[in-house]
């Protein structure tokens, strides 16, 4: 039985079940390129076996590798030895003569060429010269969309290229290449941000040239270079962005041409299309859920953490100050959005930068699950919250947000969240640029990532609604008995009325506080109270100002700023000032 | 028993593509938790090899603009040398695993590690890599919040991909 290596194919012993080597087990042999079953006796040798195999891959024996289990069969191994059993797959490779190389740096240079010859399989209308669109029909039109796609890969590939593994830039890019999709298309374009990022060519320039890849690219092609430096080119390029429909059409034309930029469009079309089967079912699955059921997360679905508040906002809220909640720029993704809401009057300050309306807290908001686990993981992984805060988009677009209040406004109204809610819109509106402000404000974000800054926050959530629960009416009182130690408020409280000279309501800044809160509770009780929406800081603090003035400090804006960010608290404001001297 | 030939030690290495953002933001977006996108690639031989939008390709372990892998998966050893396992690759680019087959739920970067993890060692890649499309592309129909990073995430795992494949096979590196 022991055939030597030379294949004896007169030999039936291999194929008969009657031979007398033992059942007969099924081995499923793979090659990359197929898959087939092969009946094989049990204890046959891997000479044997590759008999088989010869015969049904038409390959030679010799060109047979077999692998199994990570080790290579050999010639005179049996299959049991090496545990081979029915119902098991074997690998094979079947060298190809010029491949069967025995030197390392053969395999090297192969594979080399052979990496190449990945791209360039992958794309038939295999032209080398990427700018050339290879369809050739007429210059500028088929450029356009080249270079359109160019942006769409090719800016990714700019953010990329420059090296930052930093993946908020590269959801940046992400969403540039959502552009090109139609449906998200006419989404995002309708965002005055993102064309405002669009109607700047020289940034686009910029972005693409600064990636190797690219300048490779012009380099090989010069004409890449022009069409990148001709402006009614670009221009042109824009209008094609906003023009989703006429994109489309584009784009489609250009399936094979954008094969050829190094076979990254390829793939992107097919994410394109993946994005498409999926975004139709999200739309309708999104106004499925906000339409039917509002209330079913309300404050209470632990799974869904920021998401019951979504959908709770769509609608009308026996509070007016129901939180907002949620996102502010959604499109700048992520929960920080979710945590930096600015709810009702609470105008954010350092000490309190989520604005987070301590009134709404009955409101089942704050404390549905969700909302709590959300802060909970804010709270855990500041340096999330420092990553989402850095991103480099982040800031420009908070910056942008911040100059431009109607763009701002705007975003937020085409966020569908605020679109059934008139009155979230106004609450947002009135507290945005204090938010924006306050977004800018280093200190402010660096609170959101200091884990125990967030829990004091918690804290100060529960023991506002404690006290609405506990004592109700505790809140007029209080008015004239100044404030228990109780966490209230900013990070103020303690300290306000252990720093004012009396407890009594005459401290200004006490007053002020105290009105503030009552603003807070009248919010959470109903429609009493004032409509707590923000005076100016300037009016709010006009007593501190003065006082702080008095002391001193007559930098009126330095001042502002401390008293915004420490709530009014005179103390804290002056520590402000007087640590932060270079700032 | 065959110590004529050496033994090469396989390791998959597993990134998360959203830098510990899926971790901390997915139960909110998808509901339910979401550890990583992952992105694998299996280091043998001294070097990495990765399936991305442009095909099949290689680099220096951790050379990616990942960086550092989030986790090492040690697949054990394999006897398959370099010549042979190039083959396999180059039989591999010419079918299954052409650039133009990559999609990102179906058939992408893990999906290429899983089979050739199996083809080398035997062994296929931890389950929750494999599974990941599938749950995301469940929560995210399921939970129908349009403005999302998840598919940015995606997104950014597929163009990663490709971007790295693209920076390795052009011809001048």
């Amino acid at each position: 039985m022991a055939e030597q290596g030379a294949a004896d194919l007169g030999n039936n012993n291999n194929n008969k079940p009657e031979a007398s080597e033992g059942t007969i087990i099924k081995v499923t042999v793979k090659t990359p390129k197929d898959k087939e079953e092969i009946a094989i006796a049990e204890d046959a040798s891997v000479t044997q076996f590759k008999e088989e195999i010869s015969k049904r891959f038409k390959a030679k024996q010799d060109q047979l590798v077999l692998i199994f289990a990570g080790k290579i069969l050999k010639d005179g191994d049996s299959l049991s030895q090496h545990g081979i059993k029915d119902g098991l797959t074997v690998h094979l490779v079947i060298k190809t003569a010029h491949k069967a190389a025995d030197g390392g740096s053969t395999s090297a240079s192969s594979s080399t060429s052979n990496q190449g010859g990945n791209s360039t399989t992958s794309s038939p209308a295999a032209n080398p010269a990427p700018t050339t669109v290879p369809t050739g029909s007429g210059h500028t039109p088929t450029q356009t969309p080249n270079i359109m796609s160019g942006f769409g890969d090719l800016a990714s590939l700019a953010g990329l290229g420059m090296g930052s593994a930093n993946f908020m830039e590269l959801q940046q890019q992400m969403q540039r290449q959502l552009m090109s999709n139609p449906e998200m298309l006419s989404q995002i374009m309708e965002n005055p941000l993102v064309q405002n990022m669009m109607s700047n060519p020289d940034l686009m320039r910029q972005m693409i040239m600064a990636n190797p890849q690219m300048q490779q690219l012009m380099e090989r092609n010069p004409e890449i270079s022009h069409m990148l430096n001709n402006p009614e080119l670009m221009r042109q390029t824009m209008e094609l962005a906003r023009n989703p429909a006429m994109m489309q059409e584009m784009m489609r034309n250009q399936d094979r041409a954008l094969s050829n930029l190094e076979s990254i469009p390829g793939g992107y079309n097919a994410l394109r299309r993946m994005y498409t089967d999926i975004q139709e079912p999200m739309f309708s699955a999104a106004r499925e859920q906000f339409g039917n059921n509002p209330f079913s997360a309300l404050g209470g679905n632990s799974d869904s953490g920021a998401q019951p508040s979504r959908t709770e906002n769509r609608e009308p809220l026996p509070n007016p100050w129901g939180p907002p909640n949620s996102s502010n720029p959604s499109e700048s993704g992520g929960g920080t959005t979710g945590s930096t809401s600015t709810s009702g009057t609470t105008n954010p300050s350092v000490s309190n930068p989520l604005g987070v309306n301590p009134g709404s807290l009955g409101n089942g908001m704050f404390n549905s699950p969700g909302m709590q686990s959300l802060l909970q993981q804010i709270s855990e992984n500041p340096q999330l919250m420092q990553n989402m805060l850095s991103a480099p988009y982040m800031r420009s677009m908070m910056q942008s947000l911040a100059q431009n209040p109607e763009l701002a406004s705007q975003v937020m109204m085409n966020n569908p969240l605020f679109a059934g809610n008139p009155q979230l819109q106004e609450q947002f509106r009135s507290q945005l640029p204090i938010f924006l402000q306050q977004m800018q404000n280093p200190e402010a974000l660096s609170v959101m990532t200091n884990p125990r800054a967030m829990q004091a926050l918690m804290q100060i959530q529960q023991g506002l609604q404690m006290l609405q629960t506990e004592a109700p009416g505790l809140m007029p009182s209080l008015m004239t008995s100044g404030i228990p130690g109780v966490p209230t408020g900013g990070a103020v409280p303690s300290e306000n009325p252990a720093s004012s000279p009396s407890s009594a309501a005459t401290n200004p800044a006490q007053q002020q506080l105290m009105q503030q809160m009552l603003q807070m509770f009248a919010g959470g009780g109903g429609s009493g109270g004032g409509n707590g929406t923000s005076q100016t800081p300037e009016v709010r603090f006009q007593t501190q100002l003065d006082q702080l003035n008095a002391m001193g400090f007559i930098n009126r804006e330095a001042n502002l700023q401390a008293l915004i960010a420490t709530g009014g608290d005179i103390n804290a404001a002056i520590e402000r000032l007087l640590g932060s001297q270079p700032s | 028993m065959a110590q004529n030939n050496s033994s090469f030690p396989v390791q998959l290495y597993v990134y998360d593509l959203s830098r510990g953002m899926a971790r901390e933001l997915s139960s909110l977006f998808l509901g339910r938790q979401v550890d990583g996108i992952w992105h694998t690639g299996v280091v043998v031989h001294g070097k990495e090899f990765f399936f991305g939008g442009g095909g099949i390709a290689h680099c220096q372990p951790c050379g990616t603009v990942l960086g550092q892998p989030n986790s090492i998966v040690d697949l054990g050893y394999t006897e398959v040398n370099e010549d042979l396992f190039q083959e396999y690759l180059d039989s591999l680019a010419e079918s299954e695993y052409r650039g133009d087959k990559y999609n990102l739920f179906e058939h992408n970067c893990n999906t290429f590690s899983n089979d050739v993890a199996q083809f080398l060692t035997g062994k296929t890649i931890p389950s929750y890599i494999t599974d990941l499309p599938s749950e995301i592309l469940s929560r995210v129909l399921a939970s129908g919040s349009f403005a999302v990073p998840t598919p940015p995430l995606l997104l950014g795992w597929r163009l990663i991909e490709a971007d790295m494949t693209v920076e390795l096979s052009s011809p001048s590196s």
